[in-house]
């Protein structure tokens, strides 16, 4: 019984990571310009990653180590990756979409060069 | 992966229209960092599949390699991030010659 709940536990934490993977690759083929690219997909695919790492590891105590280690790297290196592709996207001046209400960093760089 | 092949079919079937979608998005970029953009994400999609592989094999060894990948993507993504970024000032002073 409490085997059958862990299982079912497990799998369902997949299946939520795989979804969240859906959704990062549909946020990036749909999104409008790169900001809003970068932001749908990589706050989607940490989660998306964290969620695999733990299901699989709550299906398979032996491999729970190994899965908080991953969680541990991806929460360490998605952010500061995505942060460094955005700031060199905005300082070669990316275009943004029609949409766009505010860019305050604009005060602080101008035509990519900080001021 | 499981016993179950509709699970199999869920998670691998939903992973795959995401690196999928990702790798359109690399093909028809219009720009670099948008390409920059979809490697990186498959990176991050492909430590997930190298951690199914790993259950799914039961074989923790498995569980390394997505670590080293995750690592050397990493690298990868800062390097072309700094480049481009210098790029960037580069331009900006021989615009302004």
């Amino acid at each position: 019984m409490i085997g059958m709940i862990r299982e079912m536990f497990g799998y369902s934490l997949i299946g939520l990571g795989a979804l969240f993977y859906f959704f990062a690759g549909l946020g990036l083929l749909r999104m409008p310009d790169i900001y809003t690219k970068l932001q749908a997909s990589t706050k989607a695919t940490t989660l998306g990653t964290f969620s695999i790492a733990l299901g699989i590891g709550i299906l398979d105590f032996s491999f729970l180590g190994k899965a908080l280690l991953v969680i541990i790297f991806v929460a360490l290196t998605n952010p500061v990756a995505a942060s460094l592709m955005i700031r060199a996207a905005y300082k070669n001046n990316a275009p943004k979409c029609k949409e766009t209400v505010v860019d305050e960093l604009s005060e602080q760089y101008q035509g990519g060069e900080e001021k | 992966m499981s016993g179950s092949v509709l699970i199999d079919l869920i998670v691998f079937g939903l992973t795959g229209f995401g690196i999928f979608f990702s790798l359109v998005r690399f093909l028809l970029g219009p720009s670099t960092f948008e390409r920059l953009v979809a490697v990186d994400m498959m990176n991050v999609m492909f430590i997930g599949v190298i951690v199914i592989i790993s259950y799914s094999f039961k074989n923790s060894m498995y569980m390394d390699i997505a670590i080293l990948y995750g690592l050397l993507a990493f690298i990868e993504t800062v390097v072309f991030a700094r480049y481009l970024e210098s790029k960037a000032g580069k331009k900006k002073c021989g615009d302004e010659k």
